[in-house]
């Protein structure tokens, strides 16, 4: 199993979105990036279910999901909040590519260790299907390792994940 | 005459282009940037004056296919991270690709 090289966005969420069925939105504030290690498969065309955090392949609280080494201190198993200082969340229905963003993503702490491959990006107030995710993001395919130091997540300036129409 | 009570400050350096800045103290988990002409015109960490550390750029070396990742603006490299090594530890800015679908 690999976590692979490639980004996703889960067709549950786009599909539950358009048939509201479901309420996971991009509009929410209490989204979060999770980290996890190399020993999943992602797969982006799997129910709500198992695209959630602590669904299918995205087990929380352990192996694959990582923490900081300090007692996840500087990145908690349930990753850290997304917040909008600078970013724009949402582009608006004028755009012809829907862009969904965030400012860079900073571990709580200076002494942060912690190594990973990518991460999940879900909506932690979502409740039909408990904070079921937008999209996995791969890192690169390899390993990404920080030690005893600060690890920032750089979204795109074409955002975390982004629809075009 | 009114005296003022200077607050300390943080003085930043680019190990690269020599840059340096100084900012009032901050307690909060903090990195200064600049745009590095050493490194690519990336926005770059810079280090506190005082410590030993090297950043360099990190490409990617998988295969692109459809996924949509970030570029260097000089070279037009696609890029994984920017890692920063000091003597005790290392910082990481990984540029993470953007997860996308059609609808056209």
């Amino acid at each position: 199993m690999a976590f692979g090289a490639s980004s996703k966005i889960f067709s549950a969420f786009i599909h539950d979105s358009v048939n509201k069925t479901g309420t996971a939105t991009l509009s929410s504030a209490t989204a979060k990036a999770a980290l996890y290690n190399d020993t999943i498969t992602p797969n982006q065309l799997v129910t709500a279910a198992n695209s959630s955090y602590a669904g299918g392949v995205w087990t929380a609280g352990g192996t694959p999901n990582v923490i900081d080494t300090n007692g996840g201190t500087g990145w908690p198993y349930v990753g850290r909040p997304l917040v909008w200082g600078s970013a724009t969340k949402l582009t608006t229905y004028a755009d012809a590519t829907l862009k969904y963003d965030a400012d860079d993503t900073v571990s709580a702490t200076a002494t942060t260790t912690v190594t990973c491959y990518g991460c999940l990006v879900y909506d932690d107030a979502s409740t039909t299907t408990v904070d079921q995710a937008f999209a996995y993001i791969s890192f690169g395919g390899g390993a990404q390792t920080v030690t005893a130091g600060t690890f920032t997540i750089v979204w795109s300036g074409s955002g975390i994940l982004s629809i075009a129409m | 005459m009114t005296a003022r009570i200077l607050g300390p400050v943080e003085e930043w350096y680019c190990p690269n282009c020599r840059a340096e800045d100084a900012i009032p103290y901050r307690a909060d988990v903090h990195v200064r940037y600049h745009t590095c002409p050493k490194l690519r015109y990336l926005s770059a960490p810079m280090i506190r004056k005082g410590i030993a550390a090297k950043v360099e750029v990190h490409e990617r070396e998988a295969y692109i296919g459809k996924e949509r990742v970030q570029y260097d603006p000089e070279l037009g490299r696609p890029l994984v991270s920017i890692e920063t090594t000091r003597d005790e530890g290392t910082d990481l800015m990984v540029f993470a690709p953007t997860a996308t679908a059609e609808l056209d």
